[in-house]
């Protein structure tokens, strides 16, 4: 930032300067109040087209040379420069969100835990270690001393990547069960697909490698090992299909968008007037 | 034996398992399993990059995935210690990430000689919600983007990040993941930087990355465990994917052995009644 | 308590493997039946998870990029981007919701602004990169007009063939926006579906691999780490295993009986 205007300000004076923006913000929101309920959605709709305009005109628009300090050679439009500070809005403005799902979850597990029903012990489990583990983590980093490393590392690798790692390990097991009581072939697509399946499964594992190592390395015989089976299942024939799923994904995601950016989105997230 | 079949409870195939998973521990049996072009690819990209050059490292999984993409993040981070190259840590899909990454980087550094801040840096993790905007800015500019490591420091000041002024002096992004997290690496700085960029990700997440693959824009990819267990293999180390190869190994033929033995429950029930039909017409 | 720092030092280790399986332990005892103790493990891990990403939202981000440089160095502006993250939660107040409406709108802005290069860096270099060349040829060598084109085999050929071939059959299966009458559109439609079917195959295998190598990398913990350290490096790990099968056997002996008494 080098206009005149927004340069740091330090000593006593930046009191009067925090408060100055404090003031503005409340300002602005307070005139926005003021904004019958009618016009609130087209305020959206306006915020919304501006919002989107930044990036959209930043990248169309036709680039020239601009030489900055990190790169003397750097190509970029009169929106280029604002890239940067933006970035850093957006990861403040974003962090600064965090709390609302921790209100919700405070919420829920608040009122359990008042209510003392029979669930209300897993509540208050949650809430101690939600609570041990914000206080070791900023202990660590405010005062790094040797303790309270070693009660981080207690809870971060002895308690949370145990559970973690659990937790999603747990599935493993669902697939065992899966496939003895539901992955049953019915039709032809479905003989296809489990044939695709072992396959692939067959050559991912070293034994299923080892079954046809006795191929030769080279030549037509070599295209029978499941190595080589499963690669070309996975780059020549799965890859393709994804691929026309992607250009569906990225036509439509474009599509909406535009819809979006336009305010052309309908529904009652954007109808309603606020 | 059918009645059994059909009813067999699922805790008994749990229990098999575990198994099948626990036993192959106790037995060493050397496996060598060819590297698929994919594994390859990034191999040979990490081996023809000259030392010194800059490496961004992204390590967007947590403790969840960690069978997969821990073993991925080691096997990359000695092979870029290895060929002496410079690399930035940074997290965005979750923040364990950023802790993962350091562990694994300085369980490895005084092995191969490295000081952190001299040969390699953390970032640390920023807010995943915002990494779009976040790497278009590193795109513009890198120092001013990564602004301090995890221990405060400006990045501006370490001796690592010299010479890297924009997203074009980096020699290769890679991107260890369980996420779609590489997919914003590829939008805004693959892409518009032309700089090469690999991947190390799960492989659910693998047979849509071969597309990107197939056009190009990975110039190599590490495909879950397995993919791990290869460039173990081409480094001529043995890590914790080799130590799990043979119990996958096994796991994997017991799922076949479970769908096949379930169909095969399938076709005798039907033609149980089949037989029951016919006798009693 | 001079001594507690040193004897915390040395126990660290030891402690975060107990812990360590202790919730593995926990954790698993879902496999057997929905239960109390799994339960409890979970909602620690919740709180474990949220406590952490919250103290990562100030330590990594708000206290680098909007405290330091506020407090510090003085840069009074950041006060406004943390008045617009507040004002998401003016969704509380019924009066001021609309605002937080406003402020997500601008994001919402924002992401939508950025579609036009997701696209142009994303979905666009994948068009020119299906058109692959279908005849064999032998390696081309550079010229000043184009870069040196490698040697092309017949297998290489069909290949890309079969690559278009499939991209094309799968596009017209998922042309929904008006009925498939004609024989070609649904005869590719009808092929692109037993395509798809290479793909949902090669998925679930994928999936396999991945879901049992978090089920290995648990079991290694328990056996190798933990075991070593319970009993050392060369009988620890059996101490584990017949500690599991044990567990197993245990497990299983109840849910014979179960059945047994159901049946009955």
């Amino acid at each position: 930032m080098h206009s005149s205007f927004f340069h740091p300000v330090t000593g006593i004076a930046r009191f009067a300067w925090y408060a100055g923006a404090v003031a503005f913000s409340v300002l602005i929101i307070f005139l926005l109040q003021l904004v019958p309920q009618r016009f609130r959605r087209y305020v959206i709709l306006s915020a919304t087209f501006v919002g989107g305009l930044f990036y959209a005109l930043e990248f169309l628009l036709p680039v020239h040379l601009m030489r900055t300090k990190a790169d003397p050679l750097h190509m970029g439009n009169f929106l280029t420069p604002y890239l940067v500070p933006f970035g850093v809005f957006t990861q403040i403005v974003f962090a600064a969100t965090v709390g609302l799902g921790v209100i919700n979850m405070l919420q829920v597990h608040g009122k359990r835990l008042i209510r003392r029903g029979k669930d209300s012990a897993f509540s208050l489990a949650f809430l101690i270690s939600f609570a041990l583990m914000l206080l070791v983590t900023l202990l660590k980093k405010v005062h790094p001393n040797a303790i309270n490393a070693n009660y981080y590392r207690l809870l971060f690798d002895g308690a949370l990547q145990s559970l973690d790692a659990t937790m999603f390990s747990v599935v493993a097991f669902y697939i065992v069960s899966a496939a003895y009581r539901a992955f049953r072939v019915r039709s032809p697509e479905a003989t296809m697909l489990l044939v695709t399946a072992i396959l692939v499964m067959l050559g991912q594992i070293a034994i299923g490698i080892l079954l046809t190592s006795f191929l030769p390395k080279t030549g037509v015989w070599h295209n029978l090992r499941f190595e080589i089976i499963r690669d070309w299942i996975l780059r020549k024939a799965n890859a393709p299909s994804i691929r026309a799923i992607q250009f569906g994904l990225g036509i439509g995601s474009l599509a909406v968008a535009l819809r979006i950016w336009l305010g052309l989105e309908r529904g009652s997230y954007f109808e309603n007037q606020g | 034996m059918l009645k059994v079949m059909q009813n067999l409870d699922r805790r008994y195939l749990y229990a098999l398992l575990i198994l099948a998973v626990a036993l192959p521990f106790f037995f060493n049996v050397p496996m060598t399993v060819p590297a698929t072009q994919s594994t390859e690819s990034l191999y040979d990209k990490i081996e023809s990059l000259p030392a010194g050059s800059f490496v961004l490292f992204g390590g967007d999984w947590s403790a969840g995935t960690r069978g997969e993409n821990r073993p991925q993040s080691e096997v990359l981070i000695r092979h870029m210690m290895r060929k002496k190259l410079r690399f930035a840590l940074i997290a965005f899909a979750d923040p364990q990430g950023k802790t993962l990454m350091q562990d694994i980087a300085v369980q490895f550094q005084s092995q191969y000689g490295y000081r952190e801040g001299v040969d390699w840096v953390n970032w640390g993790w920023r807010v995943a919600s915002g990494q779009e905007n976040f790497l278009k800015a590193l795109a513009q500019d890198v120092l001013t983007t990564a602004g301090t490591d995890i221990h405060g420091a400006q990045v501006a000041t370490l001796p690592v990040m010299q010479g890297i002024r924009t997203g074009r002096d980096f020699s290769l992004i890679i991107d260890v993941t369980g996420t779609a997290s590489y997919q914003a690496y590829i939008q805004f700085l693959q892409g518009p930087c032309k700089v090469p960029m690999a991947l190390g990700t799960t492989a659910v997440m693998a047979p849509e990355a071969f597309n990107y693959l197939d056009s190009g824009q990975l110039s190599g990819m590490l495909n879950g465990v397995q993919g791990a267990y290869e460039y173990e293999q081409k480094l001529g180390i043995e890590g914790r994917a080799t130590r799990a190869g043979l119990s996958l190994s096994f796991a994997h033929l017991l799922i076949i052995g479970m769908i096949l033995l379930g169909n095969g429950a399938m076709l005798m029930e039907r033609r149980q009644q089949k037989r029951a039909s016919g006798d009693r017409s | 308590m001079t001594e507690f720092s040193p004897w915390l030092a040395r126990a660290t280790p030891h402690l975060i493997l107990w812990i360590g399986a202790l919730c593995t332990l926990g954790m698993y005892s879902v496999l057997y039946r929905e239960n109390r103790l799994y339960r409890l493990f979970e909602h620690i891990f919740l709180g474990l998870a949220t406590g952490y990403g919250v103290a990562l939202a100030w330590t990594d981000v708000l206290l680098p990029l909007w405290w330091k440089p506020l407090w510090n160095k003085g840069e009074w502006w950041l006060i406004f981007p943390l008045v617009v993250g507040l004002c998401y939660y003016l969704v509380y107040f019924p009066k001021l919701r609309w605002i937080s409406r406003l402020v997500i709108g601008f994001f919402l802005g924002i992401t939508a602004g950025r579609a036009f290069q997701v696209f142009a860096n994303d979905t666009w270099p994948q068009i020119p990169a299906s058109f692959k060349p279908v005849l064999p040829h032998a390696a081309i060598a550079k010229t000043a007009a184009s870069p040196a084109i490698p040697a092309l085999s017949g297998a290489d050929a069909l290949n890309n063939a079969l690559f278009m071939v499939i991209l094309v059959c799968v596009m017209s299966y998922f042309f929904f926006s008006f009925p498939q009458k004609h024989p070609v559109l649904k005869g590719s439609a009808k092929l692109g579906r037993w395509m798809l079917m290479f793909t949902f195959g090669a998925i679930f295998g994928s999936t396999v691999m991945a879901r049992l190598a978090l089920l290995t990398d648990r079991i290694d913990f328990l056996l190798n780490d933990f075991g070593a350290d319970v009993g050392g490096s060369v009988w620890g790990p059996k101490i584990m295993l017949a500690l599991l099968i044990v567990i197993m056997a245990v497990v299983l002996t109840l849910v014979a009986r179960k059945a047994d008494i159901v049946e009955e």
